[in-house]
């Protein structure tokens, strides 16, 4: 039985060094040069969206107390930020991550259909990956495209106007392509 | 064809380069308010111009910017609201994917106005490119001089910053949007102070939605008073409105606001009307949080006067028979929608975005969603329906923040002007489940008692 | 504020529920009221007047201001939290005498019990809980919940405190003790919304002398005491007030005894069920007091205590009462608690149905491997 607890085991990024290269390292002190000193804990959302891109998609626990240590916080002030923000996923994720909005525009579009059609092509239903790690499906709420539904997001892309046939294709050009097509 | 102001030059190919922008006209306002005005004199001339907040509130901006607290030595904040997560609502987003620098136009000049020497944008963490296109505009502006130290030989040092949220709509609120770009939990903070006299890291701050500071440019540019004879009266200038649901042409329309919702909706210039020969049945005329309205009092007003796209008219007949602009988010449901369904996605959406820290809404909001959720699914009782006015009643004006408020409004109007839809889910379970409740009633002309003659 | 502004304070007359009164300017309405006393006080289950930044996020303490100030005598549009509200001069302040009060106030406390396991029977904090007095006082009738209850795992957090979260009522305050009192925070507020959580995220253990706090702040029986040596019934035991010479806290506590075997260690309470002051200072003890002085030969007794307002203990009935029995009528003078003893089978509240809930994504939703109905 999942419980809201679940997240908090310990977890650690396995095969997977948890330390920002220098380049990365240099745009985390660009980040923090853009608030006034001594308020580095303001770069604390973009640094965490930095690490969750370059440690494999998602934040575990390793992750967190690592961007602790950079922006010189308690390891429970990150906790609590990570959690509170839906972008952030406390779990690893498939290669894809398909985030259909089902919020009430998108709801009077047909985004009902589409998750029920990505379920019929994939057999995913909202929250579960399928079993070779390619695809995770996930519900959300309005991303503010409502005008252009039903829509989802794709990584860093917005997928408009979502047709059983634009799914068709999405799905074939991300299982074609391995190197990430999402970004 | 109505007036245009802010997305008049949005189709011209390049416009969100700095070359274009600034080949068509742009950041002349800057050169005007650094050269040619005090920044007393540009809040003034914002005052003067009768721009109310495009944010939902519809505060007057240039009376925001009058309470900013002044304290020597201590630094003042511009933060532009770019969170757009209000359900319906997609407008900022147009304006900043296609013409980012007038946004930045717009803050250079507001922070003048402010003295502001840092402003940021909070922008919404999901639209990620458009995070990519205002700094790609910011970065534009900073090299040709609009941002640096002593922009024009003024002495106004100014710059811009965006940060990323990261998924969390009641981060629109002001004060959880400060939170959030302190680094924190974005928990609304218990107001007063407001965030006039202590808002980011505790300095004086002014938040503004995109699209108000964005209309700075025209005020400026043409003067305050060419600005207000646009409109009708309080509604001044002109408007982004987002409209979507089921309607031929959803998109981003700018109005001025002087034409009529019937207008708005049917005509080709705007949504086009209702696709596939449906009808009109119900619109959220104002962003998820406001009233919805059936067809017949979204068009005339309960006095039977033409209903109109003005903050005013919207709000005629209060929440009885009446709605708000807000944030311009337009959601229009023909015959086949259910409203009861409709309504529940939106209690879902404000259960899931309450920050949990007060009890009305953090327990309402759930509450409300699972009552709802019975009702459409067949498991409804009749007393459910005056258990959820019941409970809307008690979240609303006791929370700490408008979320309270925003989670309550939909339910209540759905209840007061659909109660007969929620009965007949209730009486029939099965048959709801197989087909919607339809048109009935809903766009039939609405009774105006005879005035009395005085 | 520094003492050569304190004696300039000028003083504003206020009104609340027709008793008015002189108070400094800059007391908030709850202050203004303690001061008055009695039913003219409203409940408050967030506000601690020792942390600072405590306080609106219950709303128990919602008030109506029927006039504003006398310089602008409008009244405000929406109840107010009186623990963060300041008293204007000439402000017409109504609690009990207010309908709209009463009938929001009903409300609110339905909605912290909403959720609440009501498990009062196993609960280490029965009869000194301030949500079942408030459940008493200002509630209205049973829940009209139909819903299965939130329910969160107990956590050990550290070696003397036990988290029962699925009590909680996010009230805060034991997060700012521990920013406050401690040196370092690790716990805090994880996820949002009806999913929020008072957690360490990782089983950290709190280990810092000052941790023990949390647990007289907190309002329920979500932080309780490990040591409470036979989890006895509060009012099995006998309150005495005693004393210690410590070296890092001002050693003066509450024993709770039972014949001479020392039970559990508390800071002392005032009425408002906050720790008492000393010139001043708010009268925290340290963790070796609380959790390492288990003898009475360790203290020096002072006396019986006068069992506050708050507690059902001061019903009076816990000194007759020989035999522990599980049934709260009878320690609540008669009167049956209605909503109290709305008790769940005790089991029920280590399951979890948040899963099967339709609906949006949140992020445990994200995180849990089981199908969910779109
Ligand atoms: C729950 C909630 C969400 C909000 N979301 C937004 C938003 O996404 N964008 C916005 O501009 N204002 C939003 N607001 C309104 C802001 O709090 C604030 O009033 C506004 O940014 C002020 O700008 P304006 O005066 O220019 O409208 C929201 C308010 C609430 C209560
Ligand atoms: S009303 Fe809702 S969103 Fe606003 S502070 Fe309270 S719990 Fe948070
Ligand atoms: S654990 Fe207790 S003190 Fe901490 S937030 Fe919950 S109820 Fe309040
Ligand atoms: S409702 Fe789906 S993007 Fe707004
Ligand atoms: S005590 Fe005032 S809101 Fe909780």
């Amino acid at each position: 039985m999942p419980k809201s607890t679940d997240y908090k085991k310990e977890k650690t990024n396995q095969n997977m060094s948890v330390s920002f290269s220098a380049d990365k390292l240099k745009e985390v002190q660009q980040i923090i040069a853009r608030y006034p000193e001594e308020r580095q804990k303001s770069a604390l959302l973009p640094v965490l969206h930095l690490a969750q891109q370059e440690f494999g998609g998602w934040l575990s626990t390793e992750t967190m107390d690592y961007v602790a240590t950079l922006l010189q916080l308690e390891p429970i002030e990150v906790y609590e930020v990570a959690t509170f923000y839906s972008m952030y996923n406390l779990k690893p994720i498939g290669k894809h991550l398909l985030e259909v909005c089902q919020t009430g525009p998108c709801m009077l579009n047909g985004s009902e259909e589409i998750v029920a059609y990505i379920y019929e092509k994939l057999g995913i239903r909202p929250g579960q990956t399928t079993a070779d790690g390619m695809f995770t499906l996930k519900t959300v709420e309005c991303l503010g495209a409502c005008g252009y539904a039903p829509m989802l997001q794709l990584g860093k892309n917005y997928r408009e106007h979502l047709t059983r046939q634009k799914i068709d294709e999405l799905i074939a050009s991300c299982s074609g392509q391995s190197t990430v097509a999402t970004t | 064809m109505g007036r245009k102001l802010l997305l008049e030059k949005a189709n011209v190919p390049g416009i969100c380069t700095y070359e274009v922008y600034r080949r068509e006209g742009g950041y002349r306002s800057v050169e005007k308010a650094l050269k040619s005005l005090s920044p007393d004199q540009v809040t003034e001339e914002v005052k003067k111009s009768g721009l109310r907040g495009r944010g939902g509130a519809g505060f007057p901006t240039g009376m925001k910017w009058g309470f900013l607290a002044k304290p020597e030595g201590v630094p003042r904040y511009l933060v532009v609201n770019a969170d757009e997560s209000e359900p319906g609502t997609f407008k900022d987003r147009y304006l900043m994917e296609f013409i980012p620098h007038l946004l930045i136009e717009g803050m250079i000049t507001a922070s003048y106005a402010l003295g502001s020497n840092r402003s940021y944008i909070y922008i919404r963490g999901e639209y990620v490119w458009v995070a990519e296109i205002l700094e790609r505009a910011i970065d534009e502006a900073r090299a040709n001089g609009w941002l640096g130290k002593n922009i024009l030989g003024s002495g106004f040092d100014c710059d811009i910053y965006v940060h990323r949220g990261a998924g969390a709509y009641i981060c629109g609120e002001e004060t959880a949007l400060l939170e959030s770009l302190e680094g924190k939990r974005g928990n609304p903070r218990i107001k007063p102070p407001f965030p006039a006299v202590k808002g980011l890291w505790g300095c004086p701050t002014v938040v503004n939605n995109v699209e108000t500071i964005a209309a700075v440019v025209p005020i400026i540019n043409d003067g305050a008073e060419e600005y207000a004879k646009i409109g009708i009266g309080k509604s001044t200038g002109t408007k982004l409105i987002s409209a979507c649901g089921n309607i031929n042409k959803p998109g981003v329309y700018e109005i001025d606001m002087t034409i009529s919702v019937e207008e708005f909706i049917y005509s080709d210039e705007y949504c086009g009307g209702i696709p596939a020969g449906k009808k009109l049945k119900a619109c959220i005329p104002g962003g998820s949080s406001v009233p919805i309205l059936p067809a017949n009092l979204l068009l005339k007003t309960a006095k039977g006067e033409t209903r109109m796209m003005t903050y005013e008219s919207l709000a005629d007949g209060g929440f009885v028979s009446g709605s708000m602009m807000g944030s311009g988010g337009f959601i229009v449901l023909d015959d086949s929608q259910c409203v009861v369904r409709h309504t529940y996605t939106l209690a879902r959406f404000y259960r899931h975005e309450s920050c949990g820290q007060c009890s009305p809404c953090r327990e309402g909001t759930g509450w409300m969603e699972k009552i709802l959720w019975n009702i459409e699914t067949g498991k409804g009782k009749m007393s459910d329906i005056d258990l959820l006015w019941d409970i809307q009643r008690k979240i609303e004006g006791n929370t700490i923040c408008p979320l309270g408020d925003a989670a309550a409004w939909p339910v209540a109007a759905a209840i007061r002007h659909f109660r007969d839809e929620f009965e007949w889910h209730v009486l029939h379970p099965q048959e709801a489940q197989q087909r919607n409740y339809g048109l009935m009633h809903y766009a039939d002309p609405i009774h105006v008692p005879n005035p009395v003659m005085a | 504020m520094s003492s050569d502004t304190k004696n300039t304070i000028p003083t504003v007359k206020v009104t609340i529920d027709n008793i008015t009164i002189e108070v400094p300017a800059g007391t908030t309405i709850l202050n203004a009221a303690r001061q008055i006393g009695g039913d003219v006080t409203p409940p408050a289950m967030c506000y601690y007047s020792k942390l600072e930044g405590s306080g609106g996020k219950c709303r128990t303490c919602l008030v109506e201001v029927a006039a504003g100030s006398a310089a602008d005598p409008r009244p405000m549009p929406k109840l107010v939290a009186s623990c963060r509200t300041g008293v204007m001069d000439g402000m017409v302040v109504k609690n009990i005498t207010s309908d709209k009060v009463k009938d929001a106030r009903a409300g609110v406390v339905e909605f912290l019990l909403l959720n609440h396991p009501l498990d009062c029977p196993v609960c280490d904090q029965a009869g000194e809980c301030h949500l079942q007095d408030l459940g008493y006082e200002h509630g209205k009738e049973g829940t009209r919940y139909e819903f299965e209850r939130r329910t969160f795992e107990k956590e050990d957090i550290g070696p003397y405190i036990q988290l029962h979260m699925t009590r909680c009522i996010l009230c805060y305050r034991c997060t700012y003790v521990a920013d406050q009192l401690t040196d370092q925070r690790v716990h805090g507020v994880l996820d949002r919304g009806d999913h929020a959580e008072i957690s360490t995220h990782i089983s950290k253990a709190i280990d810092n002398n000052f941790s023990g706090n949390m647990i007289d702040v907190c309002p329920v029986g979500a932080l309780t005491d490990k040591t409470f040596r036979f989890k006895n019934r509060v009012w099995f035991t006998k309150p005495v007030l005693a004393h210690r010479d410590c070296p890092d806290c001002c050693g003066k506590v509450t024993l709770w005894q039972r014949g001479d075997e020392v039970l559990r260690v508390t800071a002392r309470k005032d009425e408002w069920g906050e720790v008492c002051s000393y010139d001043g200072k708010p009268g925290w003890i340290c963790n070796t007091c609380r959790f390492d002085k288990k003898a009475a030969s360790d203290w020096v007794i002072e006396g019986p205590v006068n069992v506050n307002r708050h507690s059902v203990i001061s019903q009076g009935h816990y000194s007759a009462l020989q035999t522990p029995k599980e049934t709260l009528p009878e320690v609540m003078g008669g009167r049956a608690p209605k909503l109290m003893m709305d008790i769940h089978d005790v089991s029920e509240v280590n399951k979890i149905e948040l899963s099967q809930l339709p609906g949006a994504a949140t992020g445990s939703d994200f995180n849990s491997p089981a199908p969910k109905e779109a």
